[in-house]
């Protein structure tokens, strides 16, 4: 997928003319498009780098650089920030780990196995999917409060309730996603494994995971993000001001005193955009590569 | 009382407040002289110069608790609403009965406290009113009160659940004891934060004696934060209608004799499409929510497509660094990019009217916040289509195209009868998926325009609502919680949502390989 189709023999006379005609308004276009894509994300630097920390006084490039904003959001005591990333990168690490998991059994099964009501299993994890999950919240909040009475340690206001009520409801575009992808790996592979005698546990583990690896990245990512993105669940499950996780508190920083907060939350947002910045960048050919799995076989 | 919210700070992490005694306060108007009783709220001494809401209580002798018995200890409960941050701190005045005679309070609860509510809330239109009843207090009592809670719906245009809040008790006698857990209710309902209803039951067994004319069904609804109260606007199915006859208001009429089965449920579904002040916005909503999924999705897929395609030579250089640039906002959490855009849509100071140097009311209209909710989405959702288009352009072999060429096709003939098909057949399950995600996108909505701008005329839908902002404020809005009926929307969503998916995956044949 990365090789790139031989050049063509390089013409004999390349002009400035031919140049443009050929590329200029190519990059032209690249050039407008980085600047739409960029420029939001430039004004958030200036105003993190804005010492003033006000909406007012933000401009799209910087005027000043300081980094107050950043050393008061690390050091307030009203916005526990570090401590809240902590939270988040708990809650969003173990979620995407379980994830990954339940979704490349579930998927290994409907990718490998023939069975009654597969096909109906297969549109129902993904339909179930399409219910507004912010609506069963009232149920989930008295069920684990219940929960709570006797199991306190994945009750309400705790990291684990939280992961658990997320993979309630997360299976389905993964398992979809997974399944594309195992279904392009060979069955011949299974089958050598079985006549050397492998059990379905051995061929789960010791073949198809490691196979499966850049789709295990690509699905990681995704529910990362996607538990990173949530302010409504972890909201009302983390009830107390020392649980809650980035999204929230970020969405707290600004609700309601925007102006005068905007560079604390411009420098809380850089801090947590730019992981997940940095791994995307990283991992962009297994992206593509991930996500047009299963429609571009063969 | 119910155990719906379980509390950790009971007793003794409680902050207390204090009770204040005023000896001899005299009233003109009936010519006698009283003890009044102050319950002033922990906070009060913390800041000498705050208002605080006043409530008073009638026939109150009894509402604090000074060691007396019986009481309502009123003071209590107030306390402990407090340190869980559900109402606002309050002083509550207590006015007991003057000591000659029991009926010389301004009001007495029982029979003159009907007519003043009865007049001055008719007169003075809808707020939110609290009335209760213990079921073993008789029907000499019980029957006044839910004749004035009726009254007060059908003709003082109060809505049940929402401002006026009923709760026949059922097991209740007429006791400080019975009336001292219902105060809660009674508090939470007029001073706390609306509360969606978890659960709606009615497992009684009514027995009409013959000749027996008024009777009433008592479903209980209970709200999350443990409030119950008589469903008194509900829908009612009779197994045997020839039997009996329910009004919406729970009244039974008795037409034969024998037994009957009945089912009570809220009257959701049928609202949707029946009820002119629902079915309104709730079609522009759907037509909004249609329009916002396919632009958003449509406009990204074209501005993917063709960056995808601008990039896509083999020549071209520097196309992984305009990739990789490009693909930033994709990669940035979605909420703080929608964060961000938000800010930059201010009038006064926002970054876009900063750099146009205009005063655009960017999210103040409606079709301006429209196209500000499609640009943002736009923003988010390119380079995820960038992405993909790249993908499938990079394994389409190369061989495709050249022999288009060799054929005699132009640059734009190979593209639209080769490589154009060929993509879409590709992408069609990311655009299906992606017109459902916008189709459910809470946070772009909700974090840019929470739905608004709103008309003024006090509508419930804003310019920018699809149907999942519009149902969360149903549920969890500020103005009386609907959360049945916002339940019933979000089953409809998820019939619509899902009934599209279905089509979609179908006409591109990608449930095929589910038959491999």
């Amino acid at each position: 997928m990365t090789a790139t189709p031989a050049p063509a023999p390089a013409p004999a006379v390349s002009t400035a003319a031919r140049w443009l005609r050929r590329f200029g308004w190519r990059h032209l276009i690249a050039v407008l498009a980085v600047c739409f894509a960029l420029f939001p994300l430039l004004f958030v630097l200036s105003a993190a780098l804005n010492p003033l920390g006000t909406l007012q006084s933000s401009t799209l490039l910087p005027r000043h650089a300081s980094l107050a904003n950043f050393t008061a959001l690390f050091t307030s005591g009203q916005y526990p920030f570090a401590r809240r990333l902590g939270n988040t990168a708990l809650v969003c690490g173990t979620f995407a780990v379980l994830n990954v998991l339940l979704g490349v059994l579930a998927a290994y099964a409907f990718s490998r196995f023939r069975f009654r009501g597969r096909r109906i299993g297969l549109m129902a994890v993904f339909l179930v999917q399409m219910f507004p999950q912010f609506l069963t919240v009232i149920s989930l909040y008295l069920m684990f409060a219940k929960i709570g009475d006797v199991l306190p340690a994945i009750g309400l206001d705790t990291p684990w309730g939280l992961v658990l009520v997320y993979l309630g409801g997360a299976m389905g575009v993964n398992t979809w996603l997974m399944k594309g992808y195992l279904d392009t790996i060979p069955r011949e592979i299974d089958e050598a494994a079985k006549v050397d005698g492998a059990g379905h546990a051995q061929i789960f583990f010791r073949l198809i995971l490691p196979l499966a690896a850049p789709m295990l990245v690509v699905i990681s990512i995704l529910s990362l993000t996607a538990a990173l993105n949530d302010v409504i669940l972890a909201n009302i499950f983390l009830t107390s001001n020392d649980s809650k996780t980035v999204a929230v508190g970020l969405y707290g920083i600004i609700s309601g005193q925007q102006d005068q907060n905007y560079g604390l939350f411009a420098a809380g947002a850089l801090v947590t955009s730019l992981p997940v910045i940095v791994v995307y960048q990283f991992l962009q050919r297994y992206l593509a590569q991930g996500l047009t799995a299963g429609s571009v076989k063969g | 009382m119910s155990a719906v919210r379980t509390t950790g700070t009971a007793g003794a992490g409680t902050r207390r407040g204090r009770i204040e005694r005023i000896p001899g306060f005299r009233s003109e108007l009936l010519g006698n002289e009283r003890e009044l009783l102050v319950h002033l709220p922990p906070g009060y001494d913390d800041d000498p110069g705050a208002d605080y809401p006043v409530l008073y209580l009638q026939d109150g002798q009894q509402v604090f608790d000074r060691g007396q018995r019986p009481t309502w200890a009123l003071d209590r409960t107030l306390e402990q609403l407090y340190a869980e941050g559900l109402i606002p701190e309050l002083i509550a005045v207590g006015v007991p009965n003057a000591v000659l005679s029991p009926f010389l309070t301004h009001v007495d609860p029982a029979d003159l406290g009907e007519k003043v509510v009865h007049e001055r809330y008719r007169r003075r239109g809808p707020r939110r009113l609290w009335l209760d009843i213990g079921g073993r207090e008789g029907l000499i009592m019980a029957r006044p009160a839910r004749e004035l809670a009726v009254q007060l719906l059908d003709e003082a245009g109060y809505t049940s659940g929402a401002d006026l809040l009923y709760y026949e008790d059922p097991a209740a006698p007429h006791h400080e004891d019975a009336w001292r857990p219902r105060s809660r209710h009674a508090l939470l309902h007029l001073f706390g934060a609306p509360s969606p209803v978890v659960s709606l039951s009615a497992a009684e067994r009514l027995r009409l004696a013959p000749g027996e004319t008024w009777s009433a069904v008592n479903p209980v609804a209970v709200r999350a934060d443990g409030v119950r109260y008589t469903a008194l606007e509900a829908e009612y199915r009779v197994e045997r209608p020839e039997v009996a006859a329910v009004s919406p208001h729970g009244l039974l009429r008795p037409l034969a004799t024998g037994r009957t089965a009945l089912t009570v449920g809220f009257a959701n579904f049928t609202a949707v499409l029946t009820s002119p002040a629902i079915r309104g916005p709730f079609l522009g909503v759907l037509a909004w929510t249609f329009g916002f999924a396919l632009l958003s999705t449509g406009a990204s897929f074209a501005l993917g497509l063709g960056l995808a395609l601008t990039l896509h030579h083999p020549r071209l250089r520097g196309q992984r660094v305009y990739r990789s640039l490009m693909l930033l906002p994709y990669a940035m959490p979605a909420f703080i990019g929608i964060l961000i855009w938000q800010s930059m849509y201010y009038r006064d100071f926002g970054l876009l009217n900063q750099l146009l140097h205009a005063r655009v009311d960017w999210l103040g209209d409606a079709w301006n916040a429209r196209f500000a909710v499609v640009l943002t989405s736009l923003w988010l959702g390119f380079p995820n289509m960038l992405l993909i288009c790249t993908g499938v352009l990079q394994a389409m072999p190369a061989e495709l195209d050249e022999a288009a060429r060799i054929d005699g096709a132009g640059p734009w003939t190979a593209f639209r009868a080769v490589t154009c098909p060929l993509l879409l057949v590709a992408a069609a399950p990311v655009l299906i998926s992606s017109f459902a995600f916008n189709f459910n996108n809470f946070n772009a909505i909700q974090l840019l325009t929470g739905g608004g701008p709103f008309d003024g005329a006090g509508g419930t839908a804003g310019s920018t609502d699809i149907l999942i902002s519009y149902t969360y404020r149903l549920a969890f809005g500020g103005q009386g919680a609907q959360y049945g009926f916002a339940a019933a929307l979000s089953i409809v969503i998820f019939l619509l949502v899902g009934l599209i998916t279905l089509v979609g995956f179908r006409r591109t044949r990608a449930l095929e390989e589910l038959n491999a």
